[in-house]
């Protein structure tokens, strides 16, 4: 049985808590996928055409320098992670580059050690999150602000630990005080800073 | 003398009233991010670049952005003392003896020894600043293209190549790259990867990226954890201030440190503030490498380097000092060359674009009252800091509290309605939240989103000079190695490369012959 923060292969990801089996899958869809975009990045290049203005240096030199790079990069990285000659749990620890805040954090907070049933929270949240951030862009692109950040509104109850019946009160509480913040923010843009938000109340 | 009346000049517009409550306004801001982790000084100003756009004052704007930058810095170290909660990646290193210090009733002194050392560390870091900005100036001054491009090149291997993972920094590099070349080649008029939508042609815009991959991303990887910061902030809320700090408080009753921690403590500071400063006029290396270096270098010169890791007052007081003088040392190529080092001074690279003030040697000769007054309010910012940041520190861990399912939905409100105002486009919403899947994929599988950054805004100004150099030399290639500046500096770019590549090898060879 795994103790707590460790699976049975005993990898973990970059906050160094373990990686399930659908985050191995995940890491390993994304990093094969790279070459595949990679060659379709160079592939487009091949199909601009050749300045007849710029003598030397046209407009296919440095995109076809970035997309070999890419496809160059991505494919040895691939290549390594599929013939498993470089462990998930090496390259994403070697990986946590120093300007990677998040991971950096995690790693050392106090939560250290997860139980590997909370990952299932964590991709619930993760989901909930993308749908209600979808919810949001298309809400504010279509109708406009206000309609964007009502669509965030089930995300806070959903997130919001006081949730029930029993707690209606204090969900409302802080629904209100979501809606309070959206118009602030209108009245912020549209009057103060002269940026009318797509269908701003306030413009 | 001159440098001295510039600084004088400077204090008088930092002095003005609506720039001294910008700075003040600035560095309270950057303390709170610094305290917040998942918030960085670079993902602050990417959201409120758009709003200062609005204002239409770049003086303003770069006061209060200088505030937020060394505010983010004294921020960091806070949390990472009393919580073990860095806010900030360059607090990391803070942690591993400020928290000894804190469990052993020496809360005061670490909190004290990392706030005398980081106004130390970024005194050091703004002299540094003034002294070397205006003689790099002129170096700049006789270089041309060729010198340029492989300047920026060497500022992008230096990023991407070093201190990180070979394989995916390179990858970031080019990914970037190959963003920035969305648009129309201003040379040859030719749509590249627009595909025919209009809103592509002006290419993508620095400010949508870097909110969309910093921003964005970091709001999605925080929610996929939200359920482990429900734990965290509640244990915060029940708490009062927080359990550990609780534990702690009476320690914290005692802002002083006795005479043996002064004598122990003044030389990492000197230490920590040369060897940060330096390092931070390094491209790519930054303030977490340079904490890190400090605190190996005191480590290693120490008589009892046991002592830490369990409480040594040195590995608090050089990584504090060299983070913040760091942060001076990163604005020199900014501001003599027009050359960011890391995703911070990119964005605000970003900014001065966005302002069209044009960066590099002439910045100095037609904005000195820009300059000036920026390092100017340096100065005030920093005072300010080690006055306001002591007595403040209840109110920074309280900042803790703060639930995720109420800031992370606000940053992102923030986020969309700044990318908004950019340009009045909805079409730009739509790429940063592109973005910020794209940005959430690199950070799951590891790689490094400063090289990405600092790719996309140099690569347009690497071709640029490129094809300004072949143009010179009528199509010789040759010109990049005659010039010795440009040579030299193509050498240390195929050092940067080689190195990574050869080094872990030849050690691996070493070990294997070993047998270990």
């Amino acid at each position: 049985m795994p103790t707590k923060g460790q699976t049975q292969s005993g990898q973990s990801d970059r906050t160094g808590s373990p990686r399930t089996r659908a985050e191995r899958h995940l890491y390993r869809t994304i990093v094969l996928v790279l070459p595949l975009v990679s060659a379709w990045f160079v592939w487009q290049t091949l199909q601009l055409p050749v300045s007849a203005v710029s003598k030397h240096i046209g407009p296919r030199t440095v995109p076809m320098v970035a997309g070999v790079g890419m496809l160059v990069t991505s494919t040895i990285w691939a290549a390594a992670v599929l013939f498993k000659r470089h462990s998930e749990n090496q390259a994403t620890e070697r990986g946590a580059e120093s300007d990677e805040l998040s991971s950096v954090v995690a790693g050392n907070k106090p939560l250290g050690s997860v139980d590997p049933d909370e990952f299932v929270g964590s991709w619930r949240d993760l989901g909930v999150s993308a749908l209600g951030v979808a919810g949001y862009v298309i809400g504010f692109a279509w109708i406009g602000h206000y309609a964007g950040a009502l669509m965030a509104i089930p995300l806070v109850i959903y997130f919001d630990e006081n949730k029930g019946a029993q707690r209606l009160k204090a969900c409302l509480l802080k629904v209100g005080c979501v809606i309070l913040f959206i118009i602030a923010l209108d009245v912020l843009f549209a009057r103060l800073l002269g940026i009318p938000l797509p269908g701003s109340l306030f413009n | 003398m001159e440098l001295l009346d510039h600084l004088i000049s400077g204090f008088g517009i930092a002095f003005q009233p609506q720039y001294f409550a910008l700075g003040v306004l600035g560095a309270l801001l950057g303390t709170a991010i610094g305290v917040l982790p998942g918030l960085s000084p670079a993902v602050t100003i990417s959201i409120l670049l758009p709003v200062t756009f609005a204002i239409g004052d770049p003086i303003a704007a770069f006061i209060m952005f200088g505030g937020i930058l060394f505010g983010g810095m004294y921020g960091g170290s806070t949390t990472s003392v009393l919580l073990r909660t860095p806010g900030e990646s360059s607090a990391v290193v803070t942690q591993l003896d400020g928290y000894p210090m804190a469990r052993a009733g020496r809360a005061g002194a670490a909190l004290a020894t990392a706030a005398i050392g980081g106004w130390i560390g970024s005194t050091v870091g703004m002299v540094g600043l003034m002294l070397l900005t205006e003689p790099m100036t002129d170096v700049a001054l006789s270089m041309h293209a060729p010198d340029y491009f492989a300047l920026m090149l060497l500022a992008l291997t230096i990023v991407g190549f070093i201190g990180g993972h070979f394989l995916k920094g390179a990858f970031a590099l080019c990914l970037g790259a190959a963003v920035s070349t969305v648009g129309i080649d201003f040379e040859s008029g030719q749509s590249r990867f627009t595909y025919g939508n209009p809103y592509l042609f002006d290419g993508i815009d620095f400010v949508v990226a870097a909110i969309g991959v910093y921003a964005v991303s970091e709001v999605l990887y925080q929610l996929s954890l939200l359920r482990n910061h429900h734990n965290f902030a509640a244990g915060v809320r029940k708490s009062g201030v927080g359990s550990r700090h609780r534990i702690f408080s009476s320690s914290l009753k005692t802002l002083y440190m006795d005479k043996s921690e002064w004598q122990a403590s003044a030389r990492p500071w000197a230490r920590g503030s040369v060897i940060g400063f330096i390092v931070g006029v390094l491209p790519g290396a930054g303030a977490t490498i340079a904490s890190f270096m400090s605190y190996g270098v005191e480590r290693m010169v120490s008589r009892t380097p046991e002592r830490f890791g369990k409480g040594a007052i040195e590995g608090v007081a050089a990584p504090e000092a060299a983070n913040n003088a760091s942060a001076g040392g990163a604005l020199v190529p900014l501001l003599a060359l027009g050359i960011p080092g890391s995703a911070t001074t990119a964005v605000m690279l970003a900014a001065f674009q966005g302002y069209g003030i044009q960066t590099g040697p002439l910045l100095m000769q037609n904005n000195a009252d820009l300059v000036w007054a920026l390092i100017a309010s340096l100065w005030i910012g920093n005072i300010l800091l080690l006055i306001l940041n002591l007595p403040l520190i209840t109110v920074w861990i309280k900042l803790l509290s703060v639930p995720g399912w109420l800031l992370y939905p606000g940053i992102l409100l923030i986020s969309a309605i700044g990318v908004y105002s950019v340009g009045n486009s909805v079409f730009d919403v739509y790429v940063v939240f592109l973005l910020g899947v794209i940005g959430f994929g690199l950070r799951f599988v590891g790689v490094p989103l400063a090289p990405f950054l600092l790719s996309l805004i140099l690569t347009p100004m690497i071709e640029i000079q490129l094809r300004r150099a072949v143009s010179l030399s009528e199509g010789d290639y040759s010109i990049f190695v005659t010039r010795p500046i440009s040579a030299t500096l193509l050498c240390l770019t195929a050092l940067c490369v080689l190195i990574p590549m050869v080094v872990p090898r030849i050690r691996q060879k070493k070990k294997t012959r070993l047998g270990v």
